[in-house]
Formats: C-alpha cells, sequence, structure tokens
C-alpha cells in the first residue's frame, strides 16, 4: 500500500481527519471565543488539502521510487529511546529526581555505547553534583515535593 | 538615547549580568562546535534557568549565546569539515582546504577576527536603527499590531523546504494549541477537556524545550545507532598548525570584512533570510569583485572572511525586526521572541522608552560585549574550543535529557509541564520525518494570544467606524503591511509560475 503512494498522500489524509476533529469542537464553543479556532480548523484543512494534493502529484512523478531521509520504520531506536525517557519521567514522578537521573545516565550512556564505565560514572556524578548545586542550593528548587523519596535529598 | 545607554552600562557592574554573559559566550561557543546541536537547541534549554534571573542577565545570555553559537560552528568547519551550524557551511569550503594546507591556526584567526568585527557592526547596526524603527511601531493600533503577527508567522512558516503548506500548517497548529484554556475576553474555555490544568492554557516553554531539545535528541540518538553519527572522532586540535596571523592580513582583508558585515546586517535584517543565506551571498559577492575568484574554494583567506563577517553580523541585523515590530526571521530570533515575552518585554516602541529602555539598551550592549569577549576566548582558547567537539554525543544526549525535564519542572514547580515537553519532543520527532518545521508551531503558540486579541479588538473599533473594510483603508501602515504580506507570500509564487512558464514542453 504504502509503496503505491507518497507518503504525502497519507499524512495530508491524517491531517484531515485532524481538522474535522477540531472543527468539529470548535464548532461547540459559545460566542465569539469560537472565531479562531473555527477559522483555524478550516485553514489547516486547506493546508491538509494542497499536502495530500502535492502527495498525489509526487506519486505521479516519482512512479514509486520514493526516497526519505527519515521513516517511522527506521526510527525504532528513537521510538525506544522516547520510551526509555518517559520510564524517566515516572521515575523522576514517583521516586525522585536524585534517583531516577543517575540510573537512566548510566544506562542510557551504556546504550549509546559508551564504552568506559568510568567515564560514564564521573560524567553521571559530576552532573549531579553540579544539577543541586545551580537547581536546589542556588535557585532553591523545591523539587524534593517531587518522588517519594524526594525528602530524603531536601537541601535545608 | 545616550542616557538609557549610559543607565545600560551599569547594569555590567551587576555580577549576575556579568556571569550571565559569561555562559552565554562559552556556553554559545561549546554548543555551536559541536555538530548536531546548534543555538536553538542551547536557547531552549537555557530558558528555565534563566527563569528566576533578571530580564536583562536572561536575555544577555541568549543574545550572546546566538552570536557566538554562530562563531563556534565555524571551528569545527575549519579544522574538520563539519560545520556545527548550518550557517557556517560556506566557511567550511576554503577554511578546511586552508587547514589541510597546514595553515588551520591562521583559518582559525580570521574566522575569529572577521566573526568579530561581523559581529560588532551587527551590534551597532542594532544600537543605531533598532530605536528609529521601534518609533514606527508607535503608530501601530491593534490592527497593525494584528498584521504584524501574521507577517511573522508567514515569514517562519516560509522557512519549510519546498512544501510551504507543511509551513503554514505547523504555524496554525501553533495558533490552536495557543487557544488551549480559558479565553482572555470572553473566559469561554476552550479545549480544555474538563481538565482545570489546561484553564491558563499550555505555556510556550515547555513545547519549545521538547519540540527543539527533545527531538533533537530522537535524531541524534537515531544517528549513533544507526552508525551515521557526525561525531568526531578525531583531535581537531592536531589541524592547528602554521602561524597565527600573516603580515599585511589587517590591510588586506579590511574592506572585505567591512563590506560582508555590513551585507550580512542587511540580510540578516530581512526576514527569513537568516545567517546562512547572509553568509552564502556575502561570500558569493566576495569572489565576484576578487582579483583572483579561481583561489574561492581551494583555501581563500578572502572566502573565509566573507561568510564569517556576513553570518555574525546577520545575528544583529535578525534582532532589528525582532525587538521593534515582533517580526522573528529565523528559529533562534523565534525563541528568543518567547524568551522575550516570558520576561515581560513586548516587542515595539515600550522597549525604547522609559525602564524597559534601560534593559533593551542592556540586552543591546551585551550582545556587543558577547561578540568582543567571544574574540578573546576564541584567540587565546583556540585548541581547548575545538576539542570540544570530541565530546560524543553518546554523552551529551542523557544530560540534554535529564536538563530539559529538571528546567521544564522547575517553570513553574509542576509536572504538568514535563509531561507536555516529552510529548511535544515526540510531536518534533515525528514532524521531522514527515518533513514539517517546528519553528512555525512555537511561533503559533507564541503568537496566538497577541493575535486573537488584537484582531477582536481590531472589531471592536472598526465597528463604530463602518467595519472592518471601511476601517482598514483609514489606516495606511496597515494597508502598507497588507502590501508587504502579499508581496511577501506571492513572490515566491510568481517565481515559480516564470520558471515553469521557462522550461520547456
Amino acid at each position: 500500500m504504502t509503496s503505491k503512494f507518497h507518503r504525502d498522500v497519507w499524512v495530508g489524509a491524517v491531517l484531515l481527519a485532524f481538522c474535522a476533529a477540531a472543527l468539529s469542537i470548535s464548532v461547540n464553543i459559545s460566542g465569539q471565543a469560537s472565531y479562531l479556532p473555527i477559522a483555524l480548523s478550516v485553514l489547516m484543512a486547506v493546508c491538509a488539502l494542497f499536502i495530500l494534493m502535492k502527495g498525489l502529484r509526487l506519486t505521479k512523478e516519482m512512479k514509486g521510487d520514493f526516497h526519505y531521509t527519515l521513516t517511522v520504520k527506521d526510527s525504532k531506536h528513537a521510538f525506544l529511546f522516547m520510551l526509555f525517557i518517559f520510564l524517566y519521567y515516572l521515575g523522576f514522578r514517583y521516586i525522585t529526581y536524585w534517583i531516577a537521573t543517575p540510573v537512566f545516565m548510566i544506562l542510557t550512556q551504556k546504550y549509546l555505547k559508551v564504552k568506559s564505565l568510568k567515564v560514564n560514572l564521573i560524567i553521571t556524578a559530576a552532573y549531579i553534583v553540579l544539577c543541586y548545586v545551580v537547581f536546589v542550593i542556588i535557585l532553591q528548587l523545591p523539587i524534593y515535593k517531587v518522588g517519594i523519596l524526594g525528602r530524603l535529598f531536601r537541601y535545608l | 538615547m545616550f542616557e538609557y545607554l549610559s543607565a545600560a552600562m551599569a547594569s555590567f557592574l551587576s555580577p549576575e549580568v556579568i556571569l550571565a554573559l559569561m555562559i552565554g559566550v562559552v556556553g554559545g561557543m561549546a554548543i555551536g562546535i559541536i555538530p548536531g546541536l546548534g543555538p536553538s537547541v542551547g536557547i531552549a534549554l537555557l530558558l528555565p534557568i534563566s527563569f528566576s534571573m533578571s530580564a536583562t542577565a536572561a536575555l544577555v545570555m541568549m543574545t550572546a549565546m546566538y552570536t557566538t553559537g554562530v562563531y563556534g560552528g565555524s571551528i569545527t568547519a575549519v579544522l574538520c569539515h563539519t560545520p556545527g551550524t548550518a550557517a557556517s557551511a560556506a566557511t567550511t569550503m576554503d577554511g578546511y582546504e586552508m587547514t589541510k594546507k597546514g595553515q588551520g591556526m591562521e583559518a582559525v584567526s580570521v574566522v575569529t577576527v572577521a566573526s568579530v568585527v561581523g559581529g560588532i557592526i551587527g551590534a551597532v547596526c542594532l544600537i543605531l536603527f533598532a530605536p528609529a524603527l521601534g518609533k514606527i511601531s508607535l503608530m501601530f493600533s491593534c490592527l497593525e499590531y494584528f498584521l504584524v503577527a501574521c507577517f511573522g508567522i508567514l515569514v517562519v512558516s516560509g522557512l519549510t523546504g519546498d512544501n510551504q503548506a507543511k509551513g503554514i500548517f505547523s504555524a496554525l497548529v501553533g495558533l490552536l494549541i495557543g487557544c488551549v484554556g480559558m479565553d482572555s475576553i470572553s473566559g469561554v474555555s476552550r479545549f480544555t477537556f474538563g481538565q482545570l490544568w489546561l484553564e491558563d492554557g499550555l505555556d510556550s516553554t515547555p513545547i519549545l524545550i521538547g519540540l527543539f531539545s527533545i527531538a533533537q535528541v530522537l535524531v541524534l540518538v537515531d544517528k549513533l545507532l544507526r552508525g551515521s553519527s557526525s561525531t568526531i572522532v578525531e583531535d581537531p586540535a592536531v589541524g592547528l598548525k602554521g602561524k597565527r596571523w600573516t603580515k599585511g592580513n589587517a590591510k588586506r582583508l579590511a574592506p572585505n570584512m567591512m563590506r560582508s558585515s555590513i551585507i550580512g546586517a542587511f540580510i540578516g535584517f530581512i526576514p527569513a533570510a537568516g545567517c546562512s543565506i547572509a553568509a552564502w551571498i556575502s561570500y558569493s559577492i566576495s569572489k565576484r569583485t576578487s582579483k583572483h575568484p579561481e583561489e574561492y574554494g581551494k583555501g581563500s583567506i578572502d572566502g573565509i572572511t566573507a561568510s564569517e563577517a556576513a553570518n555574525n553580523a546577520a545575528c544583529g541585523g535578525a534582532m532589528i525586526p525582532l525587538f521593534t515590530l515582533g517580526i522573528p526571521g529565523s528559529p533562534v530570533t523565534a525563541i528568543l521572541y518567547g524568551a522575550l515575552l516570558m520576561h515581560g518585554l513586548q516587542p515595539g516602541s515600550d522597549l525604547f522608552t522609559g525602564e524597559k529602555a534601560v534593559t533593551t539598551y542592556a540586552i543591546f550592549i551585551g550582545f556587543l560585549l558577547a561578540n568582543i569577549l567571544m574574540g578573546i576566548i576564541g584567540v587565546s582558547m583556540a585548541k581547548q574550543m575545538a576539542r570540544i567537539c570530541l565530546v560524543p554525543n553518546s554523552v551529551l544526549v542523557p544530560i540534554i535529557v535529564a536538563l530539559a525535564s529538571i528546567g521544564t519542572y522547575a517553570l513553574s514547580n509542576s509536572m504538568y509541564e514535563v509531561v507536555i515537553m516529552l510529548v511535544f519532543g515526540l510531536i518534533g520527532y515525528l514532524m521531522k520525518i514527515f518533513g514539517f518545521e517546528p519553528a512555525p508551531l512555537v511561533l503559533g503558540v507564541v503568537l496566538a494570544d497577541i493575535l486573537e486579541s488584537n484582531f477582536r479588538r481590531t472589531l471592536i473599533m472598526a465597528a463604530p467606524k463602518g467595519g472592518l473594510v471601511n476601517y482598514f483603508f483609514t489606516r495606511p501602515i496597515a494597508i502598507i503591511i497588507v502590501l508587504v504580506i502579499l508581496g511577501f507570500a506571492l513572490v515566491p509564487v510568481i517565481g515559480k509560475l516564470r520558471k515553469k512558464s521557462g522550461q520547456p514542453a
């Protein structure tokens, strides 16, 4: 299927569906506050149509020989890393930044092929110390309020 | 103006401002040197840290990072044939050839001097011309502010490759995101889906950090693990050979430096042109007017002088429409627009009168000093600075994620902001995959409130004057802005049509 059409055709179709959803929500907003969202939804739909039409034109011109610099299929590493970031967020949210961050940094540096464990640990420790000094001691950020172990790292 | 300038100079007695300037200069050079990053990522990361600073210190730091980031990118362009930023691409051609000939040290010295001269001329243009242009905005009513906001969005939308519909779509989505929350005039909730935390709307800073920092991190991870990373593995300091400066260079290069700086400042002033276009145009003009055009591309010292003076001068030029009319002409200036608003500085005539004028001139003087400081550090620490590019992306990636997370939390001590940043990080990456630019989206979010409130005030003002159309024709500046918008939108279309009609069937 995907090889038959340039991907901008699918992108345009998805964006048109998004515009339809935005428009249906916008028309239910009362009074003058709905003017801009409605106008934007309509203009977005016009742009989505242009994207779709250009996709069709490219489909015709390129005859199935499509080359993309980045594709969803080839981006599995990036999406997996996004999952790591999400897990890191959960650690930050529910444990504490000061435990989630070193764990995240050590593991991701390993995942990203930093060979020396010594370098890995030194960088992690240096970052944590610097970050603690800047955000907690100087900027007095109440980050100890986040996560169940946050209070263990409270300064003063 | 002079009383504001002298008061602004007094700001530099504050340790906070001096420290901010130093961080901006050194941080900008470092982030410019590292391929894959750039001033936009650096400034996006600095935004939350700057939140607790004074407006002067914060903006001095960010504008310093802007100009020094452009310079930093040139060091790797000369020594490793890898431009740190797009603005240094023109320098690569002759700079690397000089390094291959064993003249790396001289090439870096010329790059530094040209960048400093260009940066200073750009800053002087900013100090001299911005107040004069700012006075024009005194004549603006809501209608003109609305039209200028539209123009800004159109300009930044045009930065998207060859598919302008994608750029405009991004900007419109940004405006729609800007509508989230309680309407400032009628108090009606929009797109909040019953969530109380959405009533205040979405702050542009987490969106900006997500789109520029997290999305870039994902790109770097993908490149790293697919083995196509541009990380430099050989020591670039090895290329710093030969003498630092040839006698007579100053006299020989001065006219080229001055001309290129003026060209750069002028091109920077034109919305959407930017530093890299300034560098290429200046390089091309220098080649055309040179007595030895055959040397260009083979290690010409005039070539790197032209491109480097122009790209740094363009930074100063690009800030003129930003500070005076609120028109950002590039992704970096779009981020700076958000930073200005975050610190309560609304671009326009207000920035050049009263208390705010002192802050504005302090930012301009900081920008000037950043260029001078950049030269001093660049000349004295070239070897050490060049080695920064050896820092692998595998080390930088986790640091950027951790710093972006804590920085975003620091904005309003809220984990919701971190979620928004992560969501927009993913959206930003998907946008990169499908060929959409993040800058128009960010600008849309930043300008949504300004655009809508001014339009609705215009409708109220126009009602007793016979409606919007009649009111429009009583405002000559509005007519001029509409003509400029039409010209800006139609010139590329006409160009394309002419090109098409010129092609044989």
